[in-house]
């Protein structure tokens, strides 16, 4: 069990700057996640703390101790790679116990060993097997189990599951968590699939662009992101321009496009300021007929999704913006097409950024 | 579609016409590129009585042949196998840092790699030997005032000639490179990463996870090496001295009209080389049949002071690959070159050392003995028999690529292909003289024509060869399937589809086998009649000891090459 701490570290490519100043800390035996959309640096992330890339600036640390010069090999890791790589001309066993080979380990411990960690991921008696003659699922295990074999202390998961049908997928995220729990471990993932990082992880660094953008709990994540990217990236949100007309003790409220008001519990925005609105999905008030209310926002339904237990609702609004809903199936079944529809959003449910430099469609690009 | 044949009977135009195409292809292929490389064991069989009284019981000399055979098969193994040797040593380390490294320069040191495969033996040879011997290579260089080693100077310990074994390691360690290298570039990097991430240092990953992997790549090079400095003869002949290698035997025996023992100990040789190829091909074919090899180094019990071998060297000898590779290249490779230049001007007007104008470039070519004129001469044989022959090979190449791909029983065809390009040229001359010439069916005499239909034998495999690595490359059968889904007929297929994904690789046969055409000697040597090549009047000048001319001649081979090689890089890339 060791803590991993980077400090200011950044990576380059030629004239691309693959993870830009970073900021990390990895508590003693955590699972961590590091979750960003494609090319925001994850894997080079997870490559510079194996040592399989050395940083052009900044330190790494494993447990207070500076790694920047250690060699993969000595860092004493487990690395679970996207697609495995188990060793094609080596059986099962072979492949688990090649670690604590290569490491000089006695025949008799070596035996123990992978008998242990073998018979940890059900695969014992598969010992003699070659990878290619396994299922996907099996493979992972696997994969899993000759990272754990040498006993190291920190585990890399670079996208573990991903290899998986969607099924299979879900069943071993939480044979993994147990798995890596049980050693004791410490761990950290690298995945874009939030789903997997919500359910697996002790804590999440949310990364874009080779930025560190929030690193919290999955629950804070998902109730307090802290910018309009990591709300559209880990929470299905509709997102809104406004300017904000009138701030007092209660909130503030705020006018959209079309000249609708939304009222929020907000006073962190000065008047006039422009802002974004955002609301979950699920968080949108709907009824499926034209009531009166002083906030109340009318439209028209435009599509429905059935997504089994869930319906999700996409409306035009009468301002021309759009807005999804996302309700049980068991209220949502009363919608139809071409309703009429009022929408209120609830004040203690908004969440109120400020207007991005960038421009909003920009924070909303996730690949 | 359906047509009425003479007899009134329906047929299927399209089954008929791709039943006529296979015919076609497997009869040219057998008559063209089968039957003179397999010819000389049947002529062996057929005319045994007096193959055996030739050698085995000459009233004369009783078994001298047959002693003489055994020697001279003995020599060339023990050449072709420390040649080898010396090979995997340099070809392994090259390979992988051509594979895995990426570094200024990188595609010169390719070119390097691949210069040897394309310039013509005797030129090199030749340069090889004035690099080695005279006052005009390292000796002068070094101020020795004499050559640095003598012609006939032999290695000891493995007692081969000096010039001989650097001319072979040097025209065979391409294959081993650059067939390892492709198989390297084929296995995923994350099984190094994964083995290093588990505490392997860089050599016990190489051993342990490269290494096994890629066993199949290195030995279908190392077998190509072996069986190309089986067959060397253009080079081999120039350094050779006093030495008779099995080639040379076969070239020298045939010239003297002794036809017994020279196809007796090429029959020996065409034997050595498919029972060497196809069982080769076939382990190849089975990958997973290497891990099946037990771990040496476990039963040695060393594995755990080897791992801390590995360990030390990994972090302080890393550099020693490069620095071994790279000075392997630069004196074997640059330097005869290099010197072959620098001595052409120094020789240009007269002789530097002697002040004679008769010992120039100048007066040798124009002079009395009028070399520029058999130059020029055996430059237009030399390019008619390159284009003739490739055009031809690139024919037979791509119908034989199409069939070996849409028939699954002639998939055997592709191994069967690669006999050939194991068959001693030697060999294959006089294979190929016994067949057509006047001795066997009397249809062409020695000339131009036997010398193209002999570059034909060994170009055809290298088009196919390359056509098939585009095909599978590539995809197409997905495109194919889809063009036929659109309604093409098989030939718009073919032709509209397939030719042109696969027109690359045609490209790349083409120009392998013109440069191969170009450079050929032992073959060519046996079946030229009085029209010499480029390539084989080199070794002519060598030995009417014309030294200026065989020097102008071998740089304007090289510089050819050079030209060729950059057009196949282009192409390649």
């Amino acid at each position: 069990m060791i803590n991993i701490k980077l400090i200011g570290v950044t990576k380059r490519f030629g004239t691309i700057t693959a993870v830009d100043n970073i900021d990390l800390n990895v508590e003693r035996g955590e699972f961590f996640t590091i979750l960003g959309p494609t090319g925001a640096g994850k894997t080079t992330t997870l490559k510079l703390i194996a040592g399989l890339l050395k940083p052009d600036e900044g330190e790494i640390y494993f447990d207070g101790q500076l790694v920047n010069d250690v060699p993969p090999e000595e860092r004493d890791i487990g690395f679970v790679f996207q697609g495995y790589a188990l060793f094609p001309h080596m059986t099962v066993w072979e492949n688990v116990t090649y670690g604590p080979l290569v490491r000089g380990m006695d025949p008799e411990k070596v035996e123990r060993i992978g008998r242990e960690i073998l018979s940890k991921v059900h695969l014992l008696e598969r010992a003699d097997s070659y990878p290619h003659e396994l299922s996907g699922g099996m493979q992972q295990r696997v994969a899993l189990a000759r990272a754990l074999a040498s006993g190291s202390k920190l585990l890399l998961l670079d996208e573990p599951l991903s290899a998986l049908d969607a099924r299979l997928r879900e069943e071993l995220r939480f044979e993994l968590r147990n798995i890596v729990k049980e050693t004791g471990a410490t761990a950290i993932q690298v995945t874009h699939d939030k789903y997997e990082a919500l359910q697996l992880s002790d804590r999440i660094a949310i990364l874009r662009k080779g930025k560190v953008v929030q690193v919290d709990t999955p629950v804070n994540l998902f109730t307090k992101p802290n910018s309009i990217f990591v709300a559209n990236f880990i929470c299905d949100m509709n997102f809104f321009e406004g300017i904000v007309k009138k701030v007092d003790e209660e909130g503030s409220i705020i006018q959209l496009r079309g000249g609708l008001l939304v009222k929020t519990l907000d006073r962190t925005h000065k008047f006039g300021e422009r802002v974004v609105v955002a609301i979950r999905f699920e968080d949108v008030e709907i009824k499926p007929e034209e009531v009166e209310h002083p906030y109340s926002i009318y439209g028209k339904v435009e599509r429905i999704s059935f997504l089994g237990p869930f319906i999700r609702i996409e409306a035009l609004l009468d301002n021309g913006e759009e807005v999804s809903v996302k309700l049980p199936a068991t209220i949502g079944y009363r919608f139809e097409l071409g309703d009429r529809i009022t929408v209120n959003f609830e004040p203690t449910k908004i969440i109120v950024y400020s207007y991005p430099r960038a421009g909003l469609a920009e924070e909303l690009i996730v690949e | 579609m359906q047509m009425v044949n003479f007899f009134g009977k329906k047929i299927d135009v399209r089954s008929f016409l791709s039943k006529l195409f296979l015919t076609a292809t497997l009869i040219s292929l057998g008559v063209f590129v089968f039957l003179p490389t397999f010819y000389l064991i049947s002529f062996t069989f057929l005319g045994w009585d007096e193959v055996y009284r030739e050698v085995f019981a000459n009233p004369l000399i009783g078994d001298e042949h047959w002693q003489q055979i055994k020697g001279i098969l003995i020599f060339s193994f023990r050449i072709a196998l420390i040649a080898v040797l010396i090979d995997i040593l340099i070809g392994i380390p090259l390979g992988y840092i051509l594979a895995r490294k990426n570094f200024r320069g990188k595609g010169v040191v390719e070119d390097l790699v691949t210069l040897p495969l394309v310039i013509p033996t005797s030129a090199f040879g030749f340069a090889t030997l004035i690099t080695w011997t005279t006052i005009a290579g390292i000796g002068g260089f070094l101020g020795l005032g004499r050559g640095l080693v003598e012609l006939n100077y032999v290695v000891p310990i493995i007692k081969i000639p000096f010039l001989i074994l650097i001319v072979h390691v040097t025209l065979t360690f391409p294959y081993v490179v650059r067939i390892f290298k492709s198989k390297l570039e084929e296995l995923n990097p994350e099984f190094e990463i994964a083995s290093r991430s588990l505490g392997a240092s860089v050599f016990t990953t190489f051993r342990s996870i490269v290494f096994p992997q890629a066993l199949p790549g290195l030995f279908s090079g190392v077998v190509l090496a072996f069986a190309r400095s089986l067959g060397e003869t253009g080079a081999t002949i120039i350094v050779a001295g006093v030495n008779t290698t099995a080639s040379i035997a076969i070239v020298k025996w045939e010239l003297e009209f002794k036809i017994a023992p020279a196809s007796f100990l090429g029959f020996l040789l065409i034997l050595i080389a498919s029972s060497m190829i196809l069982p080769v091909e076939y382990f190849v074919s089975r990958e997973r049949s290497i891990s099946s090899l037990p771990n040496l180094t476990e039963i040695l019990r060393i594995e755990k002071y080897l791992l801390k071998f590995e360990k030390t060297i990994s972090r302080k000898l890393y550099w020693v690959k490069e620095v071994v590779s790279f000075i392997f290249i630069g004196i074997c490779v640059i330097l005869p070159i290099l010197v072959v230049l620098n001595s052409v001007i120094l020789y240009w007007s007269a002789d530097p050392y002697t002040g004679k104008i008769e010992g120039g470039v100048i007066y040798q070519l124009f002079g009395p003995a009028n070399y520029f004129k058999s130059l020029i001469r055996a430059t237009a044989v030399s390019l008619i028999v390159a284009a003739v022959s490739t055009y031809i090979s690139v024919c037979i190449g791509i119908a034989t690529a199409i069939t070996i791909e849409k028939y699954r029983f002639c998939r055997a065809i592709r191994s069967l292909l690669k006999v050939p390009l194991v068959v001693p040229t030697s060999t294959l001359g006089l294979s190929m003289i016994l067949l057509w010439g006047p001795k066997g069916l009397g249809l062409i005499n020695p000339g131009i024509w036997l010398i193209i239909l002999t570059h034909i034998v060994f170009s055809v495999p290298v088009v196919v060869e390359s056509a098939l690595a585009s095909y599978e490359g590539s995809d197409v059968e997905v495109y194919e399937e889809a063009a036929r889904s659109l309604g093409a007929t098989p030939y718009d297929v073919a032709e509209t589809v397939t030719l042109p994904i696969i027109k690359r690789g045609i490209f790349t046969g083409a120009i392998l086998s013109f440069t191969h055409s170009l450079g050929e000697t032992g073959a060519t040597f046996i079946v030229m009649g009085r029209d010499a090549t480029v390539s084989t009047l080199v070794v002519n000048m060598v030995e009417a000891l014309a030294i200026p001319a065989a020097l102008f001649a071998s740089t304007y081979l090289i510089a050819l090459s050079l030209i060729l090689l950059f057009v196949f890089r282009k192409i390649s890339k």
